[in-house]
């Protein structure tokens, strides 16, 4: 399997092996869903992740997809659905919902996992951790949204898990005004807090 | 800044059903000679809320609620430390768990893994170690809070932007009604803490909701125990 060089992120050149391959690397897409796109106007940033996904996949690599909502025949926590209800934007929406859907353009193909989750940390409650254990995955690139939300507290848990990740900056956005900013700096922290950053177009494969 | 979000958003605060969590006031990251301090970094801001989290905690204690205090660090023969992290903070200058004649970082057992005089646990209340940033991650955390009866937490301590938030955020995930001590809690950058502290309060908090330690020890003060977990 072809080995890759490092990529060119910032605080450090990822990963901090010094090399990766698609057989201990994923590409993670984070709830790139029809209601969160419309409210970002995050369709550049599907756009900019597309060629990233086809090519990924031409090469044979691992793809996850997050999707977030609650089962309508179970709900919300409680203190979770009290919040989401009094917001206007940023709504976890009921699975099956309008604007619950992955958008056309980063779709799932079969076979490639999709994770239902009702919160923002992926890891929770879900089959992730297992599911990149269970394929020796060590490396995470990842894209979605929003930075500020399900995005940056994935990162967050998968750092506190040993998985070495790598955001894509012009690979996610918000609606938040300052909170790109602010996680970016704060994954970047020190020698990389949370991980590393660096632009799609530094993935090259 | 404070949320404009209702907390407790469930009703009257109920202290039987509520937890102060102080996070990580360790002398590692606020203390002279500690890890933060080794690598040339400043400890002005980690140590500006000691103060106001003393006076919490007599609120709490007074009050009779549950007091965790939460400890990042390693085990003694690092089995828990995953290869990136030790990387990454030797690239920062001082590695976790190596031995030096300072002690050893972040590590069980060093003096600069344990919590600084001023906030010290008092016998019986509960130390969570845990050897990630989020204080829900391979410990005993959850567990506690759900044999106590717990569904909400007052969080205060170090960082804002690091272990604070991880937990947070968990917290909110796993259905706890969080509140953020706004002024209880600091990083070693202030634009990394405001940026922080700008998201918890946004959306009229989506994670939990941001006030002062003043307005805490104010509800405290004026609210009951439920005997619920007596």
């Amino acid at each position: 399997m072809t080995t890759y060089a490092p990529v060119a992120s910032q605080p450090y050149a990822w990963p901090f092996t010094g090399a990766w391959s698609m057989a201990d690397t994923a590409l993670f897409l984070i709830d790139f869903q029809a209601e969160s796109v419309a409210e970002i106007v995050a369709e550049p940033v599907v756009a900019a992740v597309a060629p990233l996904l086809a090519a990924w996949r031409a090469a044979g690599g691992t793809v996850l997809h997050g999707r977030r909502g609650y089962d309508p025949a179970v709900g919300l926590p409680r203190v979770t659905a009290l919040r989401n209800a009094t917001r206007l934007l940023d709504r976890i929406l009921p699975r099956g919902g309008d604007g619950w859907q992955i958008v056309e353009a980063l779709a799932p193909f079969d076979g490639e996992p999709v994770i239902d989750h009702a919160g923002d940390n992926i890891f929770l409650g879900t089959d992730l951790g297992f599911l990149l254990q269970r394929q020796r995955i060590a490396n995470l690139v990842i894209a979605g949204l929003r930075t500020e939300g399900a995005v940056h507290a994935t990162m967050r848990a998968a750092n506190d898990g040993g998985y070495e990740c790598l955001l894509l900056e012009d690979g996610t956005a918000t609606d938040l005004p300052g909170a790109k900013t602010a996680v970016l700096d704060i994954t970047r922290f020190g020698t990389g807090l949370f991980g590393t950053t660096a632009p799609i177009a530094a993935i090259k494969l | 800044m404070q949320s404009d979000a209702t907390w407790p958003i469930t009703g009257p605060l109920d202290l039987d059903r509520t937890a102060l969590v102080v996070i990580d006031m360790q002398t590692d990251f606020c203390g002279p000679g500690g890890w933060i301090d080794r690598l040339g970094q400043s400890i002005e801001n980690t140590r500006k809320p000691i103060g106001l989290i003393a006076v919490l905690l007599e609120a709490a204690r007074s009050a009779g609620m549950t007091v965790i205090h939460t400890r990042e660090g390693h085990r003694a023969d690092l089995t828990d430390l995953n290869p990136v992290k030790r990387w990454r903070s030797r690239l920062h200058g001082v590695g976790i768990g190596d031995e030096s004649n300072q002690g050893r970082a972040l590590t069980r057992g060093d003096p600069g893994h344990d919590i600084i005089a001023e906030l010290y646990p008092l016998p019986g209340e509960i130390v969570v170690d845990k050897p990630g940033k989020s204080s829900f991650h391979a410990t005993e955390f959850d567990q506690l809070l759900r044999a106590r009866g717990i569904e909400a937490l007052i969080v205060c301590g170090v960082t804002s932007d690091c272990c604070v938030q991880s937990t947070i955020r968990d917290g909110a995930d796993l259905g706890y009604d969080c509140v953020l001590v706004v002024d209880g809690t600091a990083a070693v950058e202030s634009a990394n803490h405001q940026g922080m502290v700008d998201v918890l309060a946004a959306h009229g908090g989506r994670w939990g909701a941001v006030m002062s330690s003043n307005s805490l020890i104010d509800l405290i003060a004026g609210a009951t125990k439920t005997g619920a977990a007596a």
